[in-house]
This record gives structure tokens, C-alpha cells and sequence, in this order.
């Protein structure tokens, strides 16, 4: 009887052994895929659509009507926009004429200053969500275009209001993009504050849930930011192409020794509110 | 365990059908965080002779999850089979009736969100206070409390009706 019970309690210790290492290991394969640096392997890339595949086929009828509920919302809005619109294009010919002359301006000051990529070099690859992260602690959305159609890794993604993250994954069909609300540490942006004309040089660490508010530090310069200054991207790496708006300072700190400042932002984008996004493609890319 | 996996696939499309529509996530979240596909695992316990076979439903739809919403492997496998394990342990300890099945869902949606939270930041893959698990765990609750008072009593009658049996 006790030979039996003690090979019981044996037994029960190595499913428990086991358990743990389960566990230990299914936490270690965490570990490395949480990485934003990861490509998805291809098992992953054909579960992952096919997934969505099926959740879209599943669930179009009821996207369907709930879009098409949002549509009824903004056909109010459709006649006032008419009108504007309308009194726009009579400017259209001298907009043209001027285009021409800024693209030639922009020309001479990107080799002047040195600057690598800008938004006029860019095409717009619209892509619709599919979903966001349920898991809250993420800060990413999916979109229904892949590397099929051109998406690649770091591309920037934008909307009419302005900059919200860069693509961290593709698959064939999906792409996975990071929100620049994203607290990750590795969430960096070099940014410009357009302080009436004067241009300050920062760099945009951390979102603030809170208070809806991102943060840019290392400001040294000692004049006065002023409230409601336009923040856009610097153009000072590879991801984000110079000129994408980001959002509007909020209020100015100054950090705990005195010498630099703290810039908090409002984003232009409501995140919670996006539907279509544009992902950045460089023209270059599609050779 | 078929009838398991339907309810379970049904709260993992609800999920993703609302994670379009209903803003939740960053600043503006309003007191709706859905997680259907977590707390529908409670339900679905009863519906299994065989503790492994719900285990491995768990395991399914934690690979499942992880692929759909979060890109990465491993969190919420392991985590499903953690909360498929206490779930099994809470069901010999409290009866199936509403009210214990609603306490049964504040355990499981404290033990995911602070297992996850845990692991996340033990990662350094961010950096939230404390605050912010306090948050998202009362922002979980209404929804979920609703949600899952409707499986309650639609699996019930949907069981009784196609004569299916609860295991215990």
C-alpha cells in the first residue's frame, strides 16, 4: 500500500516537473518572439493568414453592416465638405503652379541639409484594419496588405491626421503595425517643434495614457515653446520620412536638473478611432 | 468537446469583431475591455469528462490568440493552460450557479492580466506602473460580467435542448 502511494506522490512530482518545464519553455519561445526586431517565421506566416483568412470570412457580413452604419453617421458631414471642395478647386492651377516651385525648393534644401528621405517620395498603399491587439499591452494593429503588396518591415504608416506607428511584421497577406502610443522602450522618434519658424531637434521617448500625451525630451534650446506649436518627424533616420505631422504641445516641463526641456504632445491621431491607414511605400522600393 | 470549441470560437470572433469597432486600448478606453475568449473557458469546463481534453482546448485556442492578436508564440499558450489548470481546480472547490461562475470570472481575469502584465515587464518589453494593471483590470469588468451571464444561460439551454450533458 505505501509502495503504491509513494509511487503516486513520484508520479504527481514528475508531471508537475514536467509541467514547469513546459512552462519555462514555452516562456523562453515568448521571449525571443516578442521581439519587434523578429521576422515571422513561414509556419507562422501561413497560420497567422489563414487564420485571418477565416475570421474575415466569418465576420465580413457584420463589418459590412457596421461600416456601413459609420458611412450614414458621416454622410451629414458629405454636403459642407461638397462646398469645400468645390471653393478649393478653383485654386487648383495656381496650387499646381506652386507645387512645381516647392518641389524644386525642397530639392535644393534636402541636399542642403542633408536629409534622406521625404514625404513627397513616398506612394500610399491604403490598407483597412482586420484588428488590434485584444491583449491591451501591445499598442498594435493589423492591415489587411502584406508583403505581397510591397509592405515591408519599418515602413511608416500614417492617416489624413498624421503619423500612428511603422510596421514590426508582415506576412504574405497582414501586416502588424506599432503605434507610436506604444510605451516600448525601442519606440524612438527623432522629432521637429515647430516653434513659430523656429525649428528645435527632440526626441519622442514615451506615451503618457493618462494624460494622452507623448513626451519629447532633449531640448536644450532655452527659448520659450509656445502651446499649440505643430510637432512632425525630423526625417533624421530611415523609418519616418521628414514632414509627417505627429501631433500639437500640450504644455512644456522642465526636467529635474534644470537643463533641458520636457515637450508633452497631444497626437493628432485618436488611435482608438482608425479604420484606414496609409502605409508608406518609398518609390524606390517597388524595383 | 466539440460543443466547447464552438463557444470558444464564437468568443474568439466576438473578440475580434469588437477589437474593430469598440475603441479600447490607449487613453480614451472607455469600461470595455472584452475577453470573451479567456472567460469563455470557465464555461466550457463543465462540458468535459476528461481534464487533459479541456487542456488541450485551452492550449489550442492560447496558440490560436497568440498567432491572431499578439504576433508572438508562448504567452498566451502558456498562460490558457494556467488558467485551463485553476479553472479545473476552482470547479471542484465552487458549484456551477451564476454568482459562482461570475467569481470564478474575476479570478481568471485578475490571474491573466496580472500573469501577463507580470511576464511582460519582467521582459522589459514595457514599462507600465502599476496603475495601469489596476486600470485595465476594472475596465474589464462590465463587459465581461454581461458577456458572460448571456453563455451562461444560452449554453444552458442551448445544451438542454440539443441534450448535452455537463460532465460534473
Amino acid at each position: 500500500m505505501n509502495i503504491r502511494k509513494s509511487k503516486k506522490r513520484l508520479e504527481t512530482k514528475y508531471i508537475i516537473l514536467i509541467i514547469i518545464g513546459i512552462i519555462i519553455l514555452l516562456l523562453s519561445i515568448f521571449a525571443f518572439t516578442v521581439k519587434d526586431k523578429r521576422n515571422l517565421s513561414k509556419p507562422e506566416q501561413i497560420l497567422k493568414d489563414g487564420i485571418v483568412l477565416v475570421q474575415n470570412i466569418i465576420l465580413y457580413p457584420f463589418k459590412y453592416i457596421g461600416n456601413g452604419i459609420k458611412e450614414l453617421y458621416q454622410l451629414k458631414d458629405v454636403y459642407k465638405e461638397n462646398q469645400i471642395l468645390k471653393s478649393n478647386l478653383d485654386r487648383y492651377d495656381l496650387l499646381y503652379t506652386q507645387n512645381n516651385e516647392l518641389k524644386k525648393e525642397i530639392k535644393a534644401l534636402k541636399e542642403e541639409m542633408n536629409i534622406d528621405y521625404m514625404l513627397s517620395e513616398y506612394e500610399y498603399l491604403k490598407a483597412s484594419i482586420i484588428n488590434r491587439n485584444v491583449g491591451y499591452w501591445y499598442d498594435t494593429i493589423t492591415v489587411n496588405k502584406g508583403s505581397r503588396d510591397g509592405v515591408k518591415k519599418d515602413m511608416a504608416v500614417i492617416t489624413s491626421k498624421g503619423l500612428i506607428g511603422k510596421v514590426t511584421k508582415t506576412t504574405s497577406f497582414n501586416s502588424e503595425i506599432k503605434l507610436i502610443t506604444s510605451n516600448n522602450s525601442n519606440n524612438k522618434i527623432s522629432v521637429i517643434i515647430d516653434n513659430d519658424g523656429n525649428k528645435l531637434y527632440g526626441i519622442m521617448t514615451s506615451y503618457n495614457e493618462k494624460n494622452n500625451t507623448l513626451s519629447i525630451e532633449g531640448i536644450d534650446d532655452n527659448s520659450e515653446i509656445k502651446k499649440d506649436s505643430v510637432v512632425y518627424t525630423s526625417g533624421l533616420n530611415d523609418i519616418f520620412p521628414s514632414g509627417i505631422i505627429i501631433g500639437k504641445v500640450k504644455n512644456v516641463e522642465t526636467d529635474n536638473y534644470g537643463l533641458a526641456k520636457n515637450v508633452k504632445v497631444t497626437p493628432s491621431n485618436d488611435m482608438d478611432d482608425i479604420m484606414v491607414v496609409s502605409i508608406l511605400k518609398r518609390k524606390d522600393n517597388n524595383q | 468537446m466539440i460543443y466547447g470549441i464552438i463557444i470558444t470560437s464564437i468568443s474568439l470572433l466576438l473578440d475580434a469583431l469588437l477589437s474593430i469597432f469598440i475603441p479600447f486600448g490607449t487613453s480614451n478606453s472607455i469600461f470595455i475591455i472584452p475577453m470573451f475568449t479567456v472567460i469563455s473557458l470557465i464555461i466550457i469546463y463543465p462540458y468535459y469528462n476528461n481534464k487533459w481534453d479541456y487542456l488541450k482546448v485551452c492550449l489550442l485556442f492560447g496558440l490560436i490568440y497568440d498567432i491572431l492578436f499578439t504576433n508572438t508564440l508562448g504567452l498566451n499558450i502558456t498562460i490558457f493552460f494556467i488558467i485551463g489548470f485553476i479553472i479545473s481546480l476552482l470547479d471542484d472547490t465552487l458549484s456551477n450557479t451564476l454568482f459562482s461562475i461570475i467569481i470564478k470570472m474575476l479570478i481568471v481575469i485578475v490571474l491573466y492580466d496580472s500573469l501577463t502584465y507580470s511576464i511582460l515587464y519582467f521582459l522589459d518589453y514595457m514599462d507600465y506602473n502599476i496603475m495601469s494593471l489596476v486600470e485595465k483590470l476594472y475596465k474589464s469588468l462590465l463587459l465581461n460580467v454581461i458577456y458572460i451571464t448571456i453563455l451562461y444561460f444560452s449554453t444552458n439551454a442551448i445544451a438542454k435542448k440539443l441534450s448535452i450533458r455537463k460532465a460534473n
